[in-house]
């Protein structure tokens, strides 16, 4: 059986062993990655996970860069491996993927999230006899690669893999499906709206109660609220009287909308309280952290009336953003207006 | 005769928050203690403000309007504008590009104080008097 190797990291930070990126805005900071994070009830990681296994490949690792890493974090998250290193990691696994008998692996980069024939790749690559098939999208390279394990693993020699990888010759295979970059906060949005209006893949975990609106399990909907399609609400979702979310808005698990509040194109994200009588638009809330796309402004709000965590966290669960540090947020989210 | 004071121009702190509340209210206060109090507060160096700040902005406008004036937001910053917006309260504000514009607008009279004009004919008595009315 193909493994896969998936490396959890978004375009514009640099991952240790390979070289900065043009796009990145600083190189020192590591940046992390939102397929972590649960959209229309599911992450995108265990999305693509899901979808390689369907296909017959088997992930073997799926690795982040360690200064993503916090105590809390590797409990929470067994099935990510953090290393220093994650190249030299990844050409590990290449050579032990070898000893155990599979030549064909996958390689993939989920920073960005795209749709494509996994099984027909590694096909393209067994057909042409290539060491490395990197594929494209249009002139512009993803960073997903089908490779022989057996002959790149001779290749590589101590080398640097990403560089083999990245070479210019690298045969190229054309992906025409559905990709979002997942490299700012409006990505993210993006990426709700169009797994709400069927335009990708990406399908709310849930039932379908009435044309465009999900609900998953314990969702607790109470008098005079109103759910205009598109909109999903996850799972233990409390949606109190008075509510009025719409617009392609999703509402992820164990969050609550408290009386009288809009909720309109917006993402309120897992375990999240937003107070009574707010108006929140073109926005995503993750606790106490407000991240407004209009005007491309990230707040931290500790007025917990207002928004905050629903739950405390325990103490061995995450406690910042997926893949952003509060600090990082702010970045992402000045250079998100900039662009 | 009504009379007011000069357009004061103040400056939002930058966190405006529970703690800073007091301190921006003792200075704000006594602007608005005169008769048609005229003032625009300058939003351009808001970084952080929760409900407490946007309770005592309120309370500042309800107090300016209460004395027949009027408290105006100028330059506001994007984390002032979310905050405003989140609560609701974004359109309660007059609100301007920049200070001047804000200052400015306290200078155009308003319609209803524009004198009417007299009427051009002289009411006559009887039924001529009504008909040159209609007409």
């Amino acid at each position: 059986m193909p493994k896969a190797i998936v490396i959890l990291q978004s375009e514009g930070g640099t991952i240790a062993g390979a070289p900065a990126r043009p796009t990145s805005s600083s190189g020192q900071t590591v940046r992390g990655s939102m397929a972590r994070l649960e959209i229309l009830g599911d992450s995108m990681m265990h999305r693509v996970t899901s979808q390689l296994r369907r296909a017959g490949i088997e992930t073997c690792a799926i690795l982040a860069d360690s200064s993503q890493s916090s105590p809390n974090r590797e409990v929470c998250e067994p099935e990510v491996t953090f290393s220093p290193d994650v190249w030299s990691d990844v050409s590990e696994h290449l050579t032990r993927s070898t000893e155990s008998g599979n030549e064909a692996a996958l390689i993939m980069r989920l920073g960005p999230y795209v749709e494509f024939d996994a099984a027909d790749l590694l096909q393209f690559r067994s057909d042409q006899d290539q060491v490395v098939v990197r594929a494209f999208s249009d002139q512009n390279p993803l960073d997903i690669w089908a490779v022989d394990a057996t002959r790149i693993s001779e290749i590589i020699d101590g080398g640097n893999l990403y560089g083999i990888l990245s070479g210019e010759q690298t045969t190229r295979y054309l992906v025409s499906g559905y990709i979002n970059r997942l490299e700012y906060p409006r990505d993210l949005r993006r990426l709700a709206a169009d797994g709400l209006n069927g335009k990708c893949e990406v399908r709310p975990i849930g039932f379908e109660v009435r044309p465009g609106v999900w609900m998953a399990e314990g969702v607790q909907i109470e008098k005079e609220a109103r759910i205009v399609a598109p909109a999903y609400i996850g799972e233990n979702v409390t949606i109190s009287r008075q509510c009025l979310i719409t617009r392609g808005s999703n509402i992820e698990r164990d969050s609550i909308v408290d009386y009288g509040t809009v909720i309109e194109d917006t993402s309120v994200l897992q375990n999240s309280y937003v107070g009574i009588g707010l108006d929140v638009s073109h926005s995503i809330v993750d606790g106490g952290k407000l991240l407004n796309l209009r005007h491309g402004v990230a707040l931290q709000i500790d007025d917990a009336a207002v928004m905050r965590r629903n739950n405390e966290l325990r103490s061995e669960e995450r406690n910042w953003w997926y893949g952003f540090s509060g600090e990082e947020l702010i970045q992402v989210a000045a250079e998100d207006r900039r662009s | 005769m009504l009379t007011s004071g000069p357009v004061v121009v103040m400056q939002v702190p930058e966190i405006l928050n529970g703690k800073e509340v007091q301190g921006f209210m003792q200075e704000l206060g006594p602007l608005l203690e005169c008769n048609r109090p005229r003032v625009v507060l300058d939003c351009s160096q808001v970084r952080s403000i929760d409900s407490a700040g946007v309770e005592a902005l309120l309370e500042c406008l309800e107090e300016a309007l209460k004395r027949d004036g009027d408290l105006k937001l100028a330059s506001l910053s994007p984390e002032a504008n979310v905050m405003l917006e989140l609560m609701r309260v974004a359109r309660v504000f007059e609100t301007f590009e920049g200070c001047d514009e804000a200052v400015r607008s306290f200078n155009f009279i308003p319609v209803e104080s524009v004198p009417e004009e007299p009427a051009w004919f002289t009411p006559l008595p009887g039924e001529l008097g009504a008909l040159k009315q209609a007409s």
